[in-house]
């Protein structure tokens, strides 16, 4: 293979791509531009929207003054428009909304009895629920201690086991960690779908404008051309994978500090980010680069290609789900041990062999796969599949 | 000379099994003549036309270019070849220099000669007004003119033309048939396929009949003819495939 043939050809489909809009928007501007509007969009408006939730007035429908006037005074903390009802009406307010609970209080035993009746679907009945349920939690607390003292009993009896959490993680990482279980995912599925678009315009796409046979006829390698159109789908994969790393680090560092998803990647842990993503790249741009080759037409690749991102999205998810480790279970798992493997850069807690170990594998794994494609590109029956 | 001895070209098609799309052509292509491949479509002409440039391997058989066999070295062969098609496509977002630049690249032309061969380029087939848009702000006539100019910028010995003036206009059409006398007056080994009979009776010295993937003639043009009494060459290729099949 010569070096200089397949950088004309990498030059040639690189200036062919910069020139396309369609990979312009969806290689570049989405990931910076939309990435953040619908992240930063999510977070900050369902940070609003808990605050409102919490903070307005709650609607709490009663049966006697009695009763009111003995929940009032538990609920002190709480902002609550009381409305007096009759029984019978107790559905109807709540299916229309006009209310969010109907509280009853009555005695049984020795036992305070509060009964709520709401809509426990309605997640924000369910949200002003936990304010009342901590309130009455407190007054519990209180009235048991004071019948505690009453009986000559110390009240520290109530302490007699006590449960200390001593958190060795810092600040940061606390706030890293909706990062680096979402950020793996998104980078994995983001790089793959860069991957995609050329992969399919520079070989299929290629079949199907019929400049493929022309080329074919040049004095060059099948191989120097697989290669030169391998690396500039690589090239867009980073490309893309770079401009989402950027937006969405940017984005969980322009959130306000008060937010639970405001979290600080330093300029190191992006860099490493970005070169644990390359095996994706790598990977994956062969792979659809070969799948793309065997059909014989963009629809039929997309086809193939539909499938593939579906049976990947899970491995990738599993920096999400709980109970995944970056260990010897994981390692030799693709896409898994990648997503582990970001998932922990991000955390700042890389362990050394599963960093080679995975960055090996992902290198085999994409050599066969271009392997794959060079034997595909030298089969007629596969380029002129379809004449 | 090229010379296609006994070519047989099969294909492994799924649910179809093997399908023989050339069986044992010969013929031989001399420079400074025009070669025609004649036939209706599904003869085999774009297989033979493909094998001579190397996309395809033959079956069986062989073809040689002075004397060698053109599959011993086949990045030499396509050094020297030029092939075009009536459905050659060229990459809509390039401009026409950048397309011959490119080829030109792909086939080691130094650049200096690039330069120099695009220019006479652009004054043999007049494309002057058409550099400054992108090929695929092109019509069909002015992309053909395009493949042309990326097909000559390595100066090819042999010139494969398949169905060269498939789908263009009267004026487009006129051009492409200019350059192909052009070519043969510079010596060229020109090999060209139509189904048009009108077009070959009009261009070609030397023709090879095909039908079903057999030749059924290979040979002078005149001498076919008056060996059928002068009549058109439609009512000869009639008579031919009438008498095979």
């Amino acid at each position: 293979m010569r070096a200089g043939i397949i950088w004309s050809i990498f030059k040639k489909e690189v200036l062919d791509l910069v020139r396309d809009k369609r990979s312009i928007i969806g290689v570049v501007l989405i990931p910076l531009i939309a990435m953040p509007l619908l992240m930063g969009g999510v977070s900050v408006f369902m940070a609003s929207r808990m605050k409102k939730v919490t903070q307005e007035t709650v609607n709490i429908g009663y049966l006697t003054a009695e009763e009111k006037a003995h929940m009032n005074a538990i609920f002190t903390e709480v902002d609550i428009n009381w409305v007096l009802i009759k029984r019978e009406d107790i559905e109807q307010f709540l299916k229309d909304k006009k209310l969010h609970f109907v509280a009853e209080f009555s005695t049984e035993n020795l036992s305070e009895v509060y009964t709520f009746h709401y809509d426990k679907a309605n997640t924000s009945s369910d949200l002003k629920f936990r304010k009342l349920r901590n309130a009455l939690g407190d007054y519990e607390n209180v009235l048991i201690k004071e019948i505690l003292v009453e009986h000559g009993v110390p009240d520290n009896i109530w302490d007699t086991v006590m449960v200390k959490i001593e958190n060795i993680a810092s600040e940061e990482k606390m706030k890293s960690m909706f990062l680096a279980m979402i950020l793996p995912y998104m980078l994995i599925l983001i790089t793959m779908s860069g991957a995609s678009y050329p992969a399919t315009d520079l070989s299929v796409g290629e079949k199907e404008r019929g400049t493929l046979e022309t080329l074919l006829a040049a004095s060059i390698l099948r191989k120097e051309i697989v290669i030169g159109k391998y690396l500039t789908t690589v090239l867009v994969a980073l490309v893309s994978s770079a401009s989402s790393l950027i937006s969405i680090s940017l984005t969980f560092r322009l959130l306000p500090s008060s937010s639970q998803f405001a979290a600080q990647i330093s300029f190191q842990t992006m860099i490493t980010a970005f070169f644990a993503i390359l095996p994706v790249a790598m990977i994956f741009s062969a792979l659809v680069f070969a799948i793309a080759s065997f059909a014989k037409s963009m629809k039929e690749a997309q086809g193939y290609i539909g499938p593939l991102t579906m049976a990947v999205i899970f491995p990738a998810m599993v920096s999400i789900f709980p109970g995944f480790e970056a260990d010897m279970s994981t390692v030799f798992i693709p896409i898994v041990n990648i997503s582990l493997l970001l998932k922990n850069i991000i955390l700042g807690d890389v362990r050394g062999y599963y960093l080679i170990i995975t960055l090996l594998e992902s290198f085999l794994l994409a050599g066969f796969f271009i392997i794959m494609a060079f034997r595909l590109f030298d089969r007629e029956s596969v380029i002129f599949k379809g004449e | 000379m090229l010379e296609v001895k006994d070519l047989w070209k099969r294909f492994k098609i799924p649910k179809k099994g093997i399908v023989e799309a050339v069986k044992g052509a010969s013929f031989t292509v001399t420079p400074g003549r025009i070669f025609g491949l004649l036939g209706p479509n599904g003869a085999g002409k774009t297989t033979t036309l493909r094998t001579i440039a190397t996309i395809f391997s033959p079956s069986k058989g062989d073809i040689l270019y002075k004397g060698k066999s053109i599959f011993d070295d086949k990045l030499a062969h396509r050094k020297r070849l030029g092939f075009i098609s009536g459905n050659t496509g060229v990459y809509d977002r390039l401009y026409p220099e950048e397309v011959a630049k490119y080829f030109g690249k792909l086939n080691l032309v130094e650049d200096h000669l690039i330069k120099s061969r695009f220019k006479e380029i652009v004054e043999m087939l007049n494309m002057g007004d058409i550099l400054k848009s992108r090929c695929g702000k092109l019509s069909t006539g002015e992309k053909q003119k395009v493949s042309i100019a990326r097909m000559l910028i390595n100066d090819p010995e042999i010139l494969i033309l398949d169905e060269p003036t498939n789908g263009l206009d009267v004026i487009s059409s006129r051009t492409i048939v200019n350059f192909i006398k052009e070519s043969k007056g510079k010596g060229k080994t020109l090999v060209l396929s139509t189904h048009i009979l009108s077009e070959a009776e009009y261009l070609c010295d030397d023709v090879g009949i095909m039908h079903k993937g057999e030749m059924l003639y290979s040979g002078d043009l005149k001498e076919l003819r008056s060996s059928y009494k002068d009549i058109p060459l439609e009512s000869v290729f009639f008579k031919l495939v009438g008498e095979e099949t």
